[in-house]
Formats: C-alpha cells, structure tokens, sequence
C-alpha cells in the first residue's frame, strides 16, 4: 500500500496505576476499514424542501 | 535520593540520582521487566498478557513528580533544587528481540503517533520546560535492557543543547532573515552529496559539520517546531524515512547498529519559538565495522569533536543501503 492510500490511524489510550503509585498507560490504534467514508467526506442528506414534501 | 545541582562553571543543572545505581542491569531473557506479563509467569513491569505501546513512569528515574526536598542546603554559589519533571518509558513492542528495524514500519507510525501524544501531554505540566524524547539502542551507549524501548524526560528547564541551538537559530534569523535549519537544508540539498534520502516532507544527511561518522540528522521540510504540528502525511513521512536509516543502519556492518537517536523540539515553557526547525538526530558511536568513537579528552575536556571521517564519505557509505519502504508488508 502506498503512503497516500494508507487510512489515519485513531490512537486510543487507557491509563492506570501502579501499585507503586506510578502511571502506565496502554496505547492500541484503530485502523478503519478502507471502504469507510472518512466522516468529512459524508455526503449530507438534504432536507426535504416545501417543493418535495 | 536525586536533587538538581547547578554547575556554575558551565551555568548548566546536573541530576543526582543514586536510587539509579540499583536499577535492572541486562535481567536473563525470562524475566526482562518489559515483556507481558504471562500468566503464572513473574509479574514485569506491565501487567499484562499483550499490548501494542506501552508508556509508564520510570522506576528509577533522574527527575520526579514528586521529589523529595535536597540533601544540602542552598547557596548563592552551589544551587540546588527538588529534581522536578517526569522520566518515562516507551516500550516500542511486546516482541523481547526486535528492534524498531526489524518491526514493520505501521509499528514506527504508531509510535510516532504515541511520541506526538506524550510530547502533547507532558509539556501542558506548568513546570515541564522541556520534553525530551530520545532512544538508546545497543550496549555500546549503555542500554541495561535489550528488549525495544525509548525514554522520555520532562525538564522543568531547557536543556543545555537545545538552548545553544535556540540561541544559534535565533542568531541566524538576525542576520540573515531564514530560519537555521531551513538554511543548512537549503545547502544540503544543493550540494547533494551528504544527503542519504529525502522524500516529500523531510531530508536525512550526515550533515557538513558532522560531529560522530554516522551522524545522521532528519531535518523536516516544511518550518515546524514540533511533533504536534506534523499533518498525518507528514507522520507517514517521517515513518519512512527513520525506517529507511535504521535498515541502513543495521545493514552498515551487517549487524543490529547501536545509536542514540535525539528528538529536537520547541520548548513547552510558553514561550515564543518559532524560529526553532523540528528535527531528529542520530549519533551512532562505531566509526568502523569492529571500532567504537570514545568521547575522550578534546571531547569530554574541551568540547571540541573530533571526527576522524569525513561526512562526505560516510554519506556515500550509508546511502548505498538505503532501499525503499512499502506499507503492509508485515
């Protein structure tokens, strides 16, 4: 796959505590599917207008 | 017991941290402290059967969020103060053997992306000046655990180096109206010879005034001062090229290449930086297949270096074994 193909990644984080009051945090990446709609492409549905009601 | 000791000869702070003279020193394979935690197995510093990238507070750390109060009193010569800022870890990967070469390059963006968030995070602590992210990698420049990691220390000041480059790029401004970094990769390219590769948004060379043979900085190509400001092209961007450098590296002298790899950003102390060029530094410390470069007396006495290559050589050297990078290839 070439770079410009390639879907952004969404880094998801979720933190705790050591019992040694530390803080550890696990990273994990949500790669969506390729066929997914980035959401500010989505095309809008229009509204129904007083001509097409 | 740490403290921040300040050095009136060089007006630089120096950290005591003797709780680091106890740390974890080359553990046997089976209980490296930064594998997954396996069930029944030793518990290691992640408490977990798997994860991708883990980020955790060191446990022997040169600065504290919460340090105790100074041994010896203050004094207008000798200075001293609580060792502030934080110290992490990034352990890259769950795999005990590999290195950032060896893993794919979706790896290396996703740690670019965990770099930019810690960077994000850290530097909003109101007394975080500095968030420095850097690797060492190989024993060769010291590293107690083999398994794949990075460091993370947050200053509560500027650090030496990077004042000095604030203060030359600033300087460059004043006299000629450019940006430093902009100029030197100006240069760079026009002369060609020490550039290793180049892609759209950034520019790897062993650089003119090279201070180690295999230096290697990554020079962005657009003015910016940090990972925050890189666009998610110019995360992948980046990805390829640090990808590209590290499989030249290792195929160098046919075996796993020790560095230091230093991340170059604006400071997080509020202040205004934009004349500051983000970048990224590497200083391997072999100057041949079988022969170490010792920082000995010129360096370490005087700060003088001396390199016995020259940059235009080496380049020539590295670049022969950079190839080109696909993605989805793991």
């Amino acid at each position: 796959m070439q770079k410009s193909e390639a879907p952004s990644v969404k880094i998801i984080s979720e933190r705790i505590t050591l019992p040694d009051d530390r803080y550890l945090i696990y990273y994990t990446f949500e790669v969506p599917r390729l066929n997914e709609t980035p959401s500010s492409a989505k095309v809008e549905e229009p509204e129904p207008s007083e001509q097409n009601v | 017991m740490s403290e921040l000791r300040f050095n009136p000869l060089l007006g630089e702070w120096t950290a005591t941290a003797t709780a680091r003279q106890d740390r974890t020193f080359f553990p046997p394979d089976d209980y490296c402290p930064l594998c997954p935690t396996e069930p029944g197995g030793f518990p290691t510093e992640i408490p977990a059967e798997t994860y991708d990238i883990v980020a955790f507070e060191n446990k022997f750390p040169s600065l504290k969020r919460k340090p105790s109060e100074p041994v010896v009193e203050d004094d207008p010569l000798f200075r001293v103060a609580p060792s502030r800022g934080i110290c992490e870890v990034i352990v890259y990967s769950p795999h005990h053997t590999a290195t950032l070469t060896t893993e794919p390059i979706e790896q290396l963006y996703k740690l670019i992306l965990v770099w930019t968030e810690r960077f994000r995070e850290l530097g909003e602590h109101g007394f975080v000046d500095y968030v420095f992210i850097f690797e060492n990698k190989g024993a060769e420049v010291g590293v107690t655990l083999s398994h794949p990691h990075g460091q993370i220390y947050a200053y509560p000041f500027i650090p030496p180096i990077i004042k000095k480059e604030i203060e030359q790029s600033k300087r460059h401004l004043v006299d000629t109206g450019k940006c430093l970094i902009c100029s030197i990769v100006e240069t760079e390219r026009s002369f060609a010879a020490r550039i290793i590769v180049e892609n759209e948004a950034f520019t790897a060379t062993i650089p003119f005034f090279a201070r180690y043979p295999y230096e290697v900085h990554i020079y962005a190509t657009r003015h910016l001062q940090a990972l925050t400001d890189l666009t998610a092209f110019e995360q992948r961007s980046l990805a390829e090229i640090l990808k590209q450098i590290m499989v030249a590296y290792d195929a160098l002298f046919d075996r796993s290449f020790p560095y230091i790899m230093a991340i170059h950003q604006r400071p997080t102390d509020g202040g205004d930086h934009g004349h500051y060029h983000f970048h990224i530094e590497f200083y391997p410390p072999m100057r041949s297949a079988t022969k170490l470069k010792f920082l000995a007396g010129s360096e370490a006495g005087a700060g003088m270096f001396i390199n016995d290559t020259l940059p235009e050589e080496r380049a020539a050297e590295l670049r022969s074994h950079i190839k080109p990078v696909f993605w989805g290839e793991a």
